[in-house]
């Protein structure tokens, strides 16, 4: 099992000029690490599932472009009719990164209904993501991810993260996704 | 999302129960009241023109618009 915030600063040191939509934990973290955050909308804890829909519009709109998405499990959970809408458009620019830590983080930690007993990894192969992956350590994700994202995709990544609950939320710059948008529009427009 | 984004975001939507025949047509213009969003209701081709309205609309308040689409016998 892999800290989240490794796998956001691999996700970050590979990712070229993608564009990045995190979600929940990851999107709190992305803000810290980001190589290009005029090119990220790191949605602390609004979302409510929504980035992988997100995701698929920009994906589609900009295909010039990598698009990621770092999604969580609860919220995966709270819009997984995306998954077949993604594999259903299978744009191939899209790279579906999800931080499987079993629990609702952000509202204290409760466990997943069937935490641990469910397999996201099948679920996108089902839903018809050509390409599918899992990884429990920092080091395979490392080593994989250069080839993962410059295929033609959508591809996902099921990545098994520690639900951190002994540590609480470092204080992370807060960064307001509604400001975050302008400077991601203004820089999408200039590219 | 379409809020904390400034979408302007364009929402064709099926109207189910229109004119209160089950508590989805009850609930519905009053739950896009409450979001503060605008609305138009096509039940027919007459009605066509009022998407495109709806779409300026939302390009220039960046903000979501709802298109209720109900079909002309419901309801009656």
């Amino acid at each position: 099992m892999m800290e989240s915030f490794e796998a956001v600063k691999i996700i970050s040191e590979h990712r070229g000029d993608a564009l990045i939509v995190a979600e929940m934990t990851p999107g709190a973290e992305l803000p810290v690490v980001s190589t290009k955050p005029e090119f990220d909308l790191p949605f602390n804890w609004a979302s409510m599932g929504k980035g992988s829909s997100l995701a698929l519009g920009l994906a589609l709109a900009r295909p010039d472009r990598k698009v990621f998405v770092l999604d969580g499990d609860g919220s995966l959970l709270m819009n997984l009719g995306s998954l077949v809408t993604i594999a259903h458009m299978a744009p191939p620019n899209f790279t579906h990164f999800l931080f499987d830590n079993r629990v609702y983080r952000c509202t204290g930690g409760q466990p997943l209904p069937r935490a641990g007993r469910l397999n996201f990894a099948n679920f996108a192969r089902e839903a018809g993501y050509p390409n599918v992956y899992e990884f429990a350590d920092a080091e395979t994700l490392e080593k994989n991810i250069d080839a993962i994202i410059n295929q033609v995709g959508p591809n996902f990544v099921c990545l098994k993260v520690s639900p951190a609950l002994d540590k609480p939320i470092p204080p992370f710059p807060y960064v307001r996704v509604s400001d975050a948008v302008g400077r991601f529009r203004a820089a999408l427009q200039r590219s | 999302m379409s809020f904390e984004l400034h979408l302007p975001l364009l929402m064709l939507i099926g109207y189910r129960g229109w004119k209160g025949t089950d508590s989805a047509g009850i609930i519905f213009e009053p739950t896009l009241d409450a979001w503060g969003i605008k609305y138009y209701l096509v039940q027919s081709d007459k009605d066509v023109g009022k998407i495109s309205i709806a779409d300026k609309q939302a390009q220039e308040t960046d903000k979501p618009v709802a298109i209720l689409i109900a079909r002309e016998e419901h309801g009656q």
